[in-house]
């Protein structure tokens, strides 16, 4: 056993081999240098900033949000406007105001329980639901927001 | 820590806003903290630990367990960290903020205080000279308590390997430490 071998053995966590602490008890140059190692891991341990600054949840959540709902809004919307040609008689930009699907904002229609959402994706939906509301309270998210954050996907 | 950010895993799936709340609160300042150690440069920091949240959030679906979720995100973190580092590197970027990271004060007088503000200052200046992995490796085990276990999954490493860092990053820094002092 090398003298590295042996006070990686000793200095690193985990059982220690017989030989390992062995060769360190009987070696000056290990057993100093052992010592030296931990002052230094003590140093270091002080040297730990003490902040703990927190990022604002906000930012992380807008940058999440928007780009799913928006991803997940654009079928809903397609479907609005399929259903409202299919009606007749009215002109698309009109019922398109008031039809209530396309008066949800693209974060409500994301909250739908979408059909079309692939499978296996519950996940997505999971935590989009749970990060919905908070966003929410925080500020709204804008649909140019949305869409600065698909672009720049 | 009061619970662990696993936990909450299933209160996020189940769309518990305050689970997501607590999960980013619990996380972002170990991990900022953990990209400043690295990078030595606070706004940096803060925007490369803005985007390992993002992408943990974005990707909380593809999470198998098999490791922590704080494994997992600091595992993220460590990778962008490397990769803006090589891209730094390739810039020819200057890292080295004098900007100070507020250091732990106790109720130390004020030279003891001093003393200690710029042992802690000699130490971080000595862990900018390492390599980033072995960087990487002193400041998980030192400041975030991980196991070389856990360090090793963050790093991608044998456990092994991660302790011969370990090693050789504490000898390193000791070197550097005894040379500033003999200047």
């Amino acid at each position: 056993m090398t003298h590295e071998e042996a006070l990686i053995r000793v200095l690193c966590q985990g059982p220690v081999p017989v030989e390992a602490i062995s060769h360190v008890e009987a070696c000056d140059s290990c057993r100093s240098e052992l010592q030296a190692l931990r002052q230094t891991e003590s140093d270091i341990r002080r040297a730990k900033p003490a902040f703990q600054a927190r990022l604002d949840s906000r930012a992380v959540l807008q940058k999440v949000l928007p780009a799913r709902a928006h991803r997940r809004a654009w079928p809903a919307v397609a479907a609005a406007a399929l259903i409202a040609g299919l009606l007749g008689g009215w002109s698309f930009g009109r019922l398109a105001h008031s039809s209530p699907a396309a008066s949800l904002s693209a974060q409500e229609m994301a909250l739908a329980d979408a059909p079309w959402a692939p499978a296996g994706d519950d996940s997505t939906l999971s935590l989009l639901q749970a990060a919905y509301p908070m966003a929410e309270r925080f500020s709204a998210v804008t649909a140019a927001d949305a869409g600065s954050f698909i672009d720049s996907e | 820590m009061a619970e662990a950010p696993d936990e909450w895993l299933e209160q996020i799936k189940a769309g518990e806003p305050a689970a997501v709340q607590r999960l980013l609160d619990e996380l972002s300042g170990p991990v900022r903290r953990y990209l400043e150690g690295m990078l030595h440069n606070p706004a940096q920091a803060e925007d490369l630990a803005q985007e390992a949240l993002v992408r943990l959030l974005q990707h909380l679906g593809e999470f198998r367990q098999e490791a922590s979720l704080r494994t997992y995100t600091f595992q993220i973190a460590h990778n962008l960290a490397l990769n803006h580092l090589a891209a730094a590197s390739t810039r020819r970027e200057e890292y080295g903020s004098e900007e100070p990271l507020q250091a732990e004060d106790g109720h130390q007088g004020a030279l003891e205080m001093v003393a200690a503000k710029e042992d802690q200052r000699r130490v971080r200046q000595a862990l900018k000279l390492l390599a980033p992995q072995q960087r990487a490796v002193v400041i998980l085990r030192a400041w975030e308590d991980m196991s070389f276990k856990e360090i090793a999954r963050v790093m991608g490493l044998a456990e092994g390997t991660a302790k011969a860092h370990y090693f050789f990053a504490l000898r390193n820094l000791r070197h550097h430490l005894e040379a500033k002092n003999d200047a």
